[in-house]
């Protein structure tokens, strides 16, 4: 029940920054690719990478900057997830 | 005899049959089968009506699709306007209405977009969508364009244009207004290519990525020069620069141009650049702004085997200089000097030339000196006008092109850059005017005053300050106003920065002081 609550909170954090950096972004869905449609480019995925780690607190190595981890608003709070939980266990 | 665009891919097409032409995510093409899908595209194109001069244009990634669009509607007679994908239907409108576009080809997602600004392009005829998957609602009718890739028809067909005729237009901008459409005709894009070819010592064995958009010269050349020499173009759309350096080991590139924030990107330890030997990346160039000596450096570093050409060009002129590699040591921060077949002059404001180390106006003269403005004679007579050292019994038989840009040039002939004549801005590689800026902050109706300035910034070249005025009574949060502004322009326009101000320096004519707002950021 927590970790759900926990997703929300961090997939409602990480669209609020998109739509307010990327105005397109605005009223997409969480599963619309953000890159493949040029939502995002190649400069403010630096923005995204910026943000994420300030806000959630981890850092994003080299090998974690693919498209995979942030195609969509539910593959970046996967990640995001997924990330914090090693932070957690450690 | 190739005196135009698409003879080139013929010519090639008949020299290396079999080899790879267009390499993507998508399609992997010979130079037969680019040829027959050129073809069969510009059949296609004149059954559905396009006329000799049309303009078409192309709403599309990097991609192979792009490069065969541009062969096919170059071989049917049309004149092809590449848009950069990262514009909003606002700037697409834009382009569409200034150059009469009578067709389109864009994709399906893309095309959604476009729906609420077709109404108000008149001159709109039919569209042409790649990949499908579009319900037919739309005005002007929607054809798909791998039906007519499909099956080449080979009509006997006349063809009645001449290397002087329009083969392009792109779009850029200046420092004032909304982008203009410069003029390039076949020969002046295959001079392009012969000279860009000639100094990068391009060869059928090359590979080339294209990274950078079609709508930008230093793109589009590189599609030019790989088809004319039988090298293959690879073309692609990133967002991580480690991307690229898969593609670039994975594909085996031989030669990759860039602009400096990529550069910057690359140079990054998360490109993986670092990790990665590419022995057989021949060469690699930046133009679009200068490159930062510590980027430079680090390229020179993680690219040991890699020639890196420096170069400088601007869409009006097409390409205008190179430092060849052997000159880094000597001459790092050198715009280098002209491309062949090219001459730099350095013009003082009485038309004389500058001694060396003496600032001037950097003019080019040679065959790539573009047509002008599509539709802009006067701003075409500012930048292109007669040879300032030809006696007067020659009259206007030459017109060379008065860049702007602020150089000195060294005894030996290298240039060096010194600042803008006028407010353009130059960010990420982009060109862009502050008044179109400002017009965009004006649209918010919260101002009373408006100005923006780029600020040197060591990954963008410039970035985009605003200063602004509210109007009586209104109250402003800037970042409201940067939102604004995001909804309505592409990410590279939109100011980083906001000030808000009781009132603009003035100069004694009334007219914004834009030296006193450089001055106030510590400029010069």
């Amino acid at each position: 029940m927590r970790g759900k609550m926990e997703r929300n909170e961090a997939a409602s954090k990480i669209k609020a920054f998109l739509s307010s950096q990327f105005p397109t972004i605005k009223n997409v869905g969480n599963d619309v690719p953000l890159l493949k449609n040029g939502h995002i480019d190649s400069l403010g995925i630096l923005d995204v990478v910026t943000f994420i780690e300030n806000e959630f607190g981890i850092v994003i190595s080299d090998e974690e900057l693919l498209p995979e981890n942030f195609e969509s608003i539910s593959s970046l709070t996967n990640f995001v997830q997924a990330k914090t939980e090693q932070i957690l266990k450690c | 005899m190739n005196c135009l665009i698409h003879h080139m891919l013929s010519t090639s097409a008949s020299r290396f049959p079999h080899k790879e032409a267009l390499v993507d995510q998508v399609d992997r093409l010979t130079f037969e089968a680019a040829e027959n899908q050129a073809s069969g595209l510009a059949d296609g194109l004149r059954q559905i009506g396009l006329q000799r001069y049309d303009r078409v244009g192309i709403y599309l990634e990097t991609s192979v699709c792009q490069a065969i669009s541009i062969f096919g509607v170059s071989r049917a007679g049309g004149v092809f306007v590449p848009i950069n994908s990262l514009l909003f239907p606002e700037q697409v409108a834009h382009v569409a209405r200034d150059c009469q576009m009578r067709g389109l080809i864009t994709n399906g997602t893309k095309l959604e977009t476009l729906e609420s600004i077709l109404d108000d392009i008149p001159s709109l005829e039919f569209l042409l969508i790649t990949g499908g998957g579009y319900a037919n609602k739309v005005r002007p009718p929607v054809y798909e364009l791998s039906q007519m890739l499909g099956s080449p028809i080979h009509q006997s067909y006349r063809e009645a244009s001449i290397g002087k005729d329009l083969a392009a237009i792109l779009y850029t901008s200046g420092s004032t207004g909304k982008p203009k459409g410069v003029m390039l005709n076949h020969e002046q894009v295959m001079a392009g290519s012969s000279i860009v070819s000639d100094y990068l010592a391009i060869e059928s064995s090359d590979r080339i990525i294209g990274v950078l958009p079609m709508s930008f010269d230093a793109g589009m050349n590189q599609l030019m020069t790989a088809i004319q020499q039988g090298a293959t173009y690879v073309p692609m759309t990133f967002v991580f620069a480690r991307e690229i350096v898969k593609l670039l080991q994975r594909e085996q590139i031989t030669g990759m141009a860039g602009v400096p924030t990529l550069w910057g990107l690359m140079a990054q330890p998360s490109s993986s650049l670092e990790r990665e030997s590419l022995p057989q990346l021949r060469y690699i160039t930046n133009t679009g702004g200068r490159l930062p000596q510590n980027i430079l450096a680090n390229l020179r570093r993680l690219l040991p085997s890699t020639k890196i050409f420096l170069m400088y060009g601007l869409t009006e002129a097409f390409r205008s200089t190179y430092l060849p590699p052997d000159e880094l040591d000597r001459r790092p921060t050198s715009m280098g000097k002209a491309i062949p077949n090219t001459e730099i002059l350095v013009v003082n404001d009485n038309g004389q030339l500058c001694r060396p180390g003496e600032t001037g106006e950097l003019v080019h003269r040679g065959p790539t000196v573009s047509m002008g403005y599509w539709g802009q004679p006067d701003s075409t007579d500012r930048v292109l006008r007669p040879n300032p050292l030809h006696p007067p019994e020659m009259g206007n038989g030459e017109k060379v092109c008065y860049s702007g840009d602020l150089v000195k040039m060294d005894e030996e002939g290298f240039l060096y850059f010194v600042g803008r004549r006028d407010n353009m801005i130059k960010s990420s590689g982009f060109r862009i005017s502050p008044s179109e800026i400002e017009e965009t902050l004006f649209q918010s109706g919260k101002l009373r005053e408006a100005a923006v300035i780029g600020i040197p910034d060591d990954s963008m070249g410039q970035s985009i300050k605003a200063f602004v005025v509210p109007r009586d009574g209104e109250s402003l949060e800037s970042t409201n106003l940067i939102a604004f502004c995001a909804e309505k322009m592409p990410r590279y326009m939109v100011p980083k920065t906001l000030e808000v101000l009781k009132e603009l320096p003035k100069t004694p004519s009334g007219k914004i002081d834009y030296p006193t707002l450089r001055r106030r950021e510590g400029l010069s």
